[in-house]
């Protein structure tokens, strides 16, 4: 698997994108062309930065959601809004799969919508369920962390 | 578009009058990620045998891009704006088919000694004029929501209801959306929702709205006038605020985070607009419209990213905005709509913005 190799998968991104700016931008001759270039060297920089921490950082954050929406389901059934949180159970008593990023895109999306769920069902009760206005902001607070890992500060 | 020969039989064909028509310096230019965008020099005699020169511009609509909008309804709001008191390029030819350039495309006028790109107003030549090009900006925005397009017979723009205009661009762009999102999105659709359980009051007057009125596409000169208003593929009537919240929300300024534009502080930029418009900007209905803003933008990263993601586009920029400017908006939205819930624990349910 060349990705194991050494040079590993991150040393040849970040190569790839020094040769596109010390061999090819030299080459160019439009501004169009340039601007297709310096896309395409900071693209490649961005997935070497990410490549080796990827399906670390997706497991964390599998967690996190599960943890989140695991902590709303009691207010949800205190709230009358039993089910919700019996398809909650289901969701978080799946078995994880594998470790292929695809995988895990596709687990965290499944929490993704059921923390939107949740998180609307919570925006429309908060005024009248304090279990629920603590949910919402809990809510809240996972959309932030995720998007933390996203867009680091 | 790169066949110089096949961009010359077109003019040919729409200048028929017209003899040794030639195309020089054909290159496509950066900017206007929506569509191709081509500058050439057009050389031909006229029917006198005078000769004849012009720079073009050439709007041509690839197989995807960062939306999918009407060119026949931008063609016709730059024909509506000719004459008035709105600076638009002259809107020559528009060809609906693919049979020339293969896609849709229209033809403008190019204007030169101008500049677009909102990171050159901030050196020389131009950073001596930034204020005076902030205050005609947004004098400008005020102008397009009093463009009279009643009186101007823009029969061909569909109007909404003052009370319908939140409802229907949310309605738009929640649809945009949906179609092209790839993942959940709970962020972008929690804004919706919240958006659409505290709508705004009704628009103050139903305007012609430009929907991307911002630093970028505006033509500016080193005496920071405003030469041009341009892409105007997203125009429709509705609430005149859409375009102000648009114009000054914290995208389009340019490292400049105090500065509407990164041309001119917010409160200054609202009174150029409401001189200018002869509204006012209500701040709830203001607030509602900044929201919506972020709403928006997302809709059209989403579409870029998944056109992207579907081989559609070779555009590497828009994969660029798959990768950051989604969670960018995003976060602007969680700070926006998620401090309430962390404020009080969620014991209000707080109003859009």
């Amino acid at each position: 698997m060349a990705l194991i190799a050494r040079p590993d998968a991150t040393a040849m991104l970040e190569g790839m994108a020094a040769a596109l700016v010390e061999a090819v931008g030299p080459e160019l001759t439009t501004d169009y062309a340039r601007s297709q270039l310096a896309s395409a060297v900071t693209l490649l920089r961005y997935l070497a930065g990410e490549f080796d921490g990827a399906a670390q950082s997706r497991l964390e954050e599998i967690a996190e959601v599960e943890e989140t929406l695991a902590g709303a389901a009691p207010a949800l059934i205190a709230a009358g809004a039993g089910d919700l949180a019996g398809r909650l159970t289901a969701l978080l008593a799946e078995p994880a799969a594998d470790a292929r990023l695809s995988t895990l895109a596709r687990r965290l999306d499944a929490l993704d919508e059921a923390l939107l769920a949740v998180l609307l069902e919570a925006e429309r009760a908060a005024a009248a369920s304090t279990s629920l206005a603590a949910v919402r902001a809990a809510c809240w607070a996972q959309l932030e962390r995720s998007n933390a890992r996203r867009l680091p500060r | 578009m790169t066949d110089a020969a096949a961009v010359t039989r077109y003019f040919e064909h729409v200048l028929p009058d017209a003899v040794d028509v030639a195309v020089h310096d054909l290159r496509r230019i950066v900017g206007g990620a929506s569509r191709q965008t081509w500058s050439l020099d057009l050389a031909w005699r006229d029917a006198a045998g005078e000769p004849r020169r012009r720079g073009l511009i050439v709007r041509l609509d690839p197989g995807a891009s960062l939306l999918d909008t009407d060119r026949a309804l931008e063609f016709a709001v730059y024909r509506g704006l000719a004459g008035s008191d709105i600076p638009v390029p002259e809107a020559l030819w528009f060809e609906p088919t693919g049979t020339w350039l293969g896609g849709p495309f229209l033809v403008l006028e190019r204007v030169d000694g101008c500049e677009t790109r909102p990171q050159r107003m901030f050196a020389e030549p131009y950073a001596g004029s930034v204020e005076r090009l902030g205050r005609r900006l947004f004098e400008i925005g005020g102008r397009i929501a009093a463009f009279d397009w009643r009186a101007a017979g823009w029969e061909f723009m569909d109007a909404p209801a003052p009370e319908d205009c939140w409802r229907r661009e949310l309605a738009h762009w929640e649809r945009v959306i949906e179609v092209h999102r790839s993942d959940a999105q709970p962020v972008t659709r929690a804004a919706i929702d919240r958006l659409r359980r505290h709508p705004p009051p009704p628009a103050q007057r139903v305007a012609v709205v430009h929907g991307d009125f911002r630093t970028g596409n505006v033509l500016y000169d080193e005496a920071g006038a405003v030469r041009g208003v341009l892409d105007w593929e997203m125009c429709h009537l509705g609430d005149p605020l859409e375009d102000l919240a648009w114009t000054c929300m914290p995208n389009w300024r340019w490292g400049r985070s105090e500065l509407a534009g990164g041309v001119l502080p917010p409160a200054e930029a609202h009174r150029e607009w409401e001189r200018a418009s002869g509204l006012r900007v209500d701040p709830g209905a203001y607030a509602w419209w900044e929201v919506f803003a972020h709403v928006k933008a997302q809709g059209i990263w989403i579409t870029g990213a998944r056109n992207f993601a579907d081989g559609k586009t070779r555009e590497l920029n828009l994969a660029w905005i798959a990768t950051r400017l989604i969670a960018v908006e995003d976060r602007a939205l969680i700070a926006r709509l998620g401090a309430d819930a962390r404020r009080d624990g969620g014991a209000g349910a707080g109003g859009a913005g």
